[in-house]
């Protein structure tokens, strides 16, 4: 065993037995030509998840009238604007599992409606995934300070009366915030750098 | 409590680790996804999430791949299903025997040696299944907004605490020296915080630290449970190099692989998981 390939914690307990050099030939191996990259979506039909998020871009007056009979008149503010979400071109991109659109209304309130892509889902475990990600959001809201959106209304099978989308679906808050992207962790200040770290050997 | 300088990749990490934390001091009795019965109690049914997405899209035959025993019972079924899963998917992606088929299988003979029995049987820990930068959302604070997408959510062996969440370890290259170094330190803070997160929620201060004891030990083995916990991109870059060489020091791993591609166990297995995909009429997309 190399002994460089150890790295002592606090505690002198190996915690990571990779060291930098190790961790750049491992990187090597997933960009360079030894990583064989999984042919999860070569075999789908693009055109066919291209045609399902058109189709769910498609419904906007659906959704509409799906919310305005799920919350009857009077308690939910009319949709003022209809913002489509995700890019139709995703190129070689891995395409994703849902579509999301975000539903603004007059009082500024967002929600988002999110649809499970059937060229993305086991047809046979649809309903299930959807009822328990709505499950799991309710677990974690009672037993935990966790923020997790707030679920207005869900329909697994897309059967449910109100749902004239036909489509299962969550409705639910937008989150506000952004997410952190890879440059802008890569930038965030290390914690503890250490004096001897080996930047001069950058470029 | 030690207080650190609170530069805002510690401020952000702290968070993350305190939301490993907390969803680890909730045990579930099984392996599977969360449902509700008609009374509003919540608990642990089939598993439907990582199953649904993860080998099904590469088939026709999807229900190959629906995780009929689940809700586990044991960490070791668990991962035995995941791998069985793994290498059927193999050997329909090819009909000869490819070397992801003898890496699962290889993988697989490791499971006595990497489950740790004290929790084979429990308890089990929810897990959000991608907790990635991208489903985590902060204000202009860095003060975590909302956890979305939990889709992939599911209770897994109480093990997989020892796995990096994708929110640190995910990264698409790694460039320099510098970077990895980079890349070593936010692991080690994550580690750090994960320690005070668990130190803070602890009510008897004599209990042990669980957790980070259990990092520590199981992060060793961890290659493994990825592996079969169906994270497959990492099948070559954490076989090769870190179960191996942890276990046996430097060594050819190639001449390994080519040992076991003609173990008479391997080409039993692979043909008589052929002979069955035959029979499915399975054939990929």
């Amino acid at each position: 065993m190399r002994n460089s390939s150890r790295h002592k914690d606090r505690d002198g307990s190996i915690f990571l037995w990779l060291d930098a050099s190790q961790m750049l030939v491992l990187y090597g191996f997933i960009t360079g030509g030894a990583f064989r990259p999984f042919k999860e979506f070569s075999g789908m039909s693009k055109d066919a998840l291209v045609e399902e998020i058109s189709s769910i871009n498609a419904l906007s007056a659906e959704i509409i009238t799906s919310l305005e009979r799920l919350y009857p008149a009077g308690s939910t503010p009319q949709l003022e604007q209809f913002q489509k979400n995700g890019k139709e071109d995703r190129g070689d991109k891995h395409p994703g599992y849902n579509h999301s659109i975000i539903l603004q209304f007059k009082d500024k309130t967002e929600w988002v409606i999110k649809f499970p892509l059937n060229a993305m889902t086991c047809p046979s475990l649809m309903a299930q995934k959807v009822t328990s990600e709505v499950v799991t959001m309710k677990w974690i809201k009672k037993n935990t300070k966790i923020p997790v959106p707030q679920v207005h209304g869900f329909d697994p099978n897309g059967t449910s009366d109100w749902n004239v989308t036909r489509r299962p679906c969550i409705i639910m808050d937008k989150v506000p915030g952004r997410s952190i992207s890879e440059k802008q962790w890569r930038h965030m200040k290390e914690p503890h750098r250490r004096r001897s770290s080996v930047k001069s050997q950058t470029s | 409590m030690a207080t650190y300088e609170r530069t805002p990749q510690k401020k952000v990490i702290s968070q993350i680790a305190n939301i490993i934390a907390t969803l680890a001091s909730h045990p579930f009795d099984r392996i599977g996804s969360l449902f509700e019965d008609k009374t509003g109690s919540i608990s642990v049914g089939p598993m439907v999430a990582e199953i649904s997405n993860s080998y099904l899209h590469g088939t026709e035959h999807l229900d190959l791949f629906l995780a009929p025993d689940s809700p586990y019972r044991s960490a070791t079924h668990y991962y035995l299903d995941l791998a069985a899963m793994r290498l059927l998917y193999e050997a329909i992606t090819s009909p000869v025997m490819n070397e992801e088929f003898v890496h699962t299988w290889i993988c697989r003979s490791l499971l006595a040696s990497c489950v740790i029995n004290d929790y084979d049987h429990g308890p089990f820990v929810l897990s959000h299944g991608n907790l990635s930068r991208k489903n985590v959302l902060f204000n202009s604070d860095l003060q975590i907004t909302g956890i979305i997408n939990w889709e992939w959510s599911r209770t897994v062996p109480f093990q997989g605490i020892s796995n990096l969440p994708p929110f640190i370890s995910h990264l698409s290259k790694v460039e320099n020296l510098a970077h990895a170094e980079w890349f070593l330190a936010t692991c080690r803070t994550y580690h750090h915080c994960l320690a005070n997160s668990e130190d803070r929620a602890r009510k008897n201060r004599k209990d042990p630290l669980v957790l980070t004891e259990l990092y520590k030990i199981a992060r060793k083995m961890s290659s493994v449970e990825i592996v079969l916990a169906g994270e497959r991109e990492y099948l070559y870059s954490t076989f090769l190099l870190e179960i191996l060489e942890t276990m046996m020091g430097a060594v050819d791993a190639r001449a390994i692989v080519e040992c076991y591609r003609l173990a008479p166990g391997v080409i039993g297995e692979f043909n008589r998981t052929r002979k069955y995909i035959e029979s499915k009429e399975v054939s990929p997309r």
